[in-house]
C-alpha cells in the first residue's frame, strides 16, 4: 500500500467522502481523486493480502500484514487480530498494531476482548462508540468465519470507523488462511503419526525375522547335533570298558553336551520367557546398576553426577531386566564419553510415572542413528550388533513403560525410561507371593 | 512286538533312531516325509508314533492332526528342534513332546510310556 494512502495522511474531506459513499449518499459532492483512490486503495489491498495468502509460510506473518492492510484501510490507528484456541474455545491475541504499543496483555484484553468475544459469539460484527475529543471513536469486531465456523476476530478502532465491502472482504481472507493453516498442521501431525508407525511396523518385522533367524539356526544345528552324538553314543557302547578310544568318545560326547545345552539357552532367549515382576526399589536397582560400571567410569576419568528428587515408590518390575536396561545404556555413555565429561543419572517420580533419565556429553550420535536406534541392527557399532537397544525398548515395553532418546545442545544423549507407578500392585501379585510379603513384614 | 513309526526328514537321525530303538525291542518302520508317513499310517497298525513337527516337506502338524483323524487311539510323541512349542503341545493332543538332543534316553522313555500296556 503507498504512503498517500496511510490513514494519518487522509484529510477529513476524504473521510468524508468515504462516509459519504458508505451511506449509498454520494451525488458527487465528495472530490472524484478521493473516490478514486479509495477505491484503488480497498483493491489493492485485497490484491496484497490474496498474493500474500498464497506466498506467506507463517500464519502469524499473514495476519499481521491483513491486520495492517484492514487498518490502513479503514482509517484505523489501533486494531489486534484474535485467534480461537481450539481447545479452550477462548480467543487469544495473535498480532496488534501499533507492534510497538507498550500495554500490558491484560490491558489489551480488557480494552478488546469484550467485543471481540461477542462478535465471536454472535457470529456478526460488534461495536462500541466513545466520544472523544473532536468527534466520535468506534471500535468495531468483525469475526472470521470460514466454512461454518468462526476461527477468529479483527478488531480496530477508528474515527469513525468503517465498514465497507473490502473489508469483508479481507476479513474472509483472514478467516481462510488460518482455516487452511489450521488443516496444514493437521495434515503434518497424520503425517507425523504415519511416519512413527512406519518406525514401529519396520521394528517388528525385524524382531520377528530375528525370532525365526534363531530358530532356523537352532534347528539346522540341533538335528546334526543330534546324530553326531548319537552314533558317538552307539561307537562307545560298542567299546569294550578298558578301551583307550573310550576317552575320545568321551570327549566329543562332552561337547556335544556342551553345544546342546548352549542351543537351549539360546532358544530361550529368542523366545523371551514372560518377566517375572516383583517389587522393587527403583532406586536401589539404579545404585546397583551403576555399581557395575562405576570402576570403568574412574578409570576413564568421566565424572558421575547422579541425582534424586524426593522420595520414590517401589515400582512392579522384573529387576534384572530393567538391570539389563540400564546397564546397556550405562555402557553406552560410558563408551561415549571420555576423560572430564560427564554422565548425569537422575531418578524422580511424578504424575503416576517414574522417570530414569540418563544422559552423557560425550561424543554424539549422527541424526539418524539417533532416530533408529531402537530399530534392531539399524544402530550396529564395531564389536555390537544393533541388538541391544531394540532389546531395551522390548523390555521396557513389557514394563508398560517408554523409553525415549533425545540430544539436547548441552548433551549428546538423553534417555529417559518411562515406568508406570501402579497403585493396584496387589492384584497383579500372586496370594503366595501377598503371604510370603505379609510374613516378611511381620 | 510293538510297531513304532518314526517320521524324520533327517536320514542320520532316521537312521539313529531305527538303531536304537530296534535294540529297545521295536519294530521300526521310517518315513522321511508326510505322504511316504501317512502310506505307511494307512498300512500298518502302529502301536506308537515319533513325529518331527518341522518337516521339509509339509507340516507336521498338519501331519499329527491327519493321525488323530485316521486313528485316535495311536499315542504320538511330537520330536523336535524347537523348545519353544513345548508348553503348546497339550493343546495339540499329542500324548508327549520331546526336544531333540544326541542323548536319546528321553525319548525312549517317553515313548515306553505312551503305549498302553497291553502292546508292551
Amino acid at each position: 500500500m503507498s504512503a498517500d494512502h496511510h490513514p494519518s495522511d487522509r484529510s477529513p474531506e476524504e473521510r468524508a467522502a468515504s462516509r459519504g459513499r458508505r451511506g449509498e449518499s454520494n451525488k458527487g459532492d465528495a472530490p472524484p481523486r478521493g473516490e478514486n483512490g479509495r477505491e484503488d486503495a480497498a483493491w489493492s489491498a485485497v490484491e496484497h493480502v490474496s498474493r500474500a495468502s498464497l506466498t506467506a509460510s507463517r500464519l502469524e506473518d499473514l495476519l499481521a500484514l491483513i491486520l495492517r492492510e484492514t487498518a490502513a484501510l479503514a482509517g484505523a490507528d489501533a486494531g489486534t487480530i484474535w485467534l480461537v484456541d481450539t481447545r479452550t474455545g477462548r480467543p487469544r491475541l495473535a498480532g496488534r498494531i501499533p507492534e510497538e504499543s507498550h500495554e500490558e496483555p491484560s490491558g489489551i484484553r480488557e480494552t478488546w476482548g469484550p467485543l471481540v468475544e461477542e462478535a465471536i459469539r454472535e457470529g456478526r460484527p460488534a461495536r462500541a462508540r466513545i466520544e472523544a475529543d473532536g468527534g466520535v471513536e468506534e471500535t468495531v469486531a468483525h469475526p472470521l468465519v470460514a466454512f461454518d465456523e468462526t476461527v477468529g476476530a479483527l478488531a480496530i478502532r477508528a474515527r469513525p470507523a468503517v465498514e465497507s465491502a473490502p473489508l469483508r472482504i479481507l476479513c474472509a481472507q483472514a478467516a481462510a488462511a488460518i482455516q487452511t493453516s489450521r488443516l496444514f498442521e493437521r495434515v503434518h501431525a497424520s503425517a507425523r503419526r504415519l511416519k512413527a508407525v512406519e518406525r514401529e511396523v519396520l521394528r517388528n518385522e525385524k524382531l520377528a525375522t530375528l525370532g525365526e533367524m534363531s530358530a532356523k539356526v537352532a534347528h539346522e544345528i540341533r538335528n546334526p547335533l543330534a546324530a553326531i552324538g548319537g552314533f558317538a553314543r552307539r561307537i562307545e557302547k560298542g567299546l569294550p570298558e578298558d578301551d583307550p578310544k573310550r576317552s575320545y568318545t568321551g570327549i566329543i560326547l562332552k561337547e556335544i553336551g556342551r553345544l546342546e545345552a548352549l542351543l537351549g539357552e539360546q532358544l530361550e532367549i529368542a523366545r523371551s520367557p514372560a518377566p517375572r515382576f516383583q517389587m522393587v526399589d527403583p532406586v536401589d536397582l539404579v545404585r546397583d546398576t551403576l555399581a557395575l560400571v562405576r570402576e570403568e567410569i574412574e578409570r576413564k576419568g568421566v565424572r558421575l553426577i547422579r541425582r534424586g528428587g524426593g522420595a520414590v515408590p517401589s515400582l512392579l518390575l522384573d529387576p534384572d531386566r530393567v538391570k539389563q536396561v540400564l546397564l546397556n545404556i550405562l555402557k553406552n555413555a560410558v563408551g561415549a564419553t571420555s576423560r572430564g565429561q560427564e554422565i548425569h543419572v537422575g531418578t524422580r517420580a511424578s504424575d503416576g510415572w517414574m522417570e530414569i533419565e540418563i544422559a552423557n556429553n560425550g561424543e554424539r550420535m549422527p541424526g539418524e542413528i539417533l532416530e533408529s536406534l531402537f530399530v534392531p541392527f539399524a544402530s550396529a557399532r564395531e564389536g555390537g550388533c544393533g541388538l541391544g537397544m531394540a532389546v531395551a525398548d522390548q523390555i521396557i515395553k513389557e514394563h508398560g513403560g517408554e523409553i525415549r532418546v533425545r540430544s539436547t545442545r548441552e548433551w549428546s544423549a538423553v534417555f529417559t525410561i518411562s515406568l508406570p507407578i501402579r497403585t493396584n500392585e496387589d492384584r497383579r501379585r500372586t496370594p503366595e507371593r501377598r503371604r510370603r510379603e505379609r510374613r516378611r513384614v511381620a | 512286538m510293538p510297531k513304532l513309526l518314526i517320521v524324520d526328514d533327517d536320514p542320520n537321525l532316521l537312521r539313529l533312531y531305527r538303531e536304537e530303538l530296534e535294540e529297545e525291542g521295536y519294530e521300526v518302520e521310517v518315513a522321511a516325509g508326510a505322504r511316504e508317513a501317512v502310506e505307511a499310517f494307512d498300512r500298518t497298525s502302529f502301536d506308537c508314533v515319533v513325529l518331527d513337527v518341522q518337516l521339509a516337506e509339509g507340516n507336521g502338524l498338519a501331519l499329527l492332526r491327519r493321525f488323530l483323524d485316521l486313528r485316535t487311539e495311536v499315542p504320538v510323541v511330537l520330536n523336535t528342534a524347537y523348545a519353544f512349542f513345548k508348553n503348546d503341545f497339550s493343546t495339540w493332543s499329542a500324548a508327549a513332546y520331546v526336544v531333540k538332543s544326541s542323548d536319546l534316553s528321553e525319548l525312549k522313555a517317553v515313548v515306553r510310556g505312551a503305549i498302553p500296556p497291553k502292546a508292551a
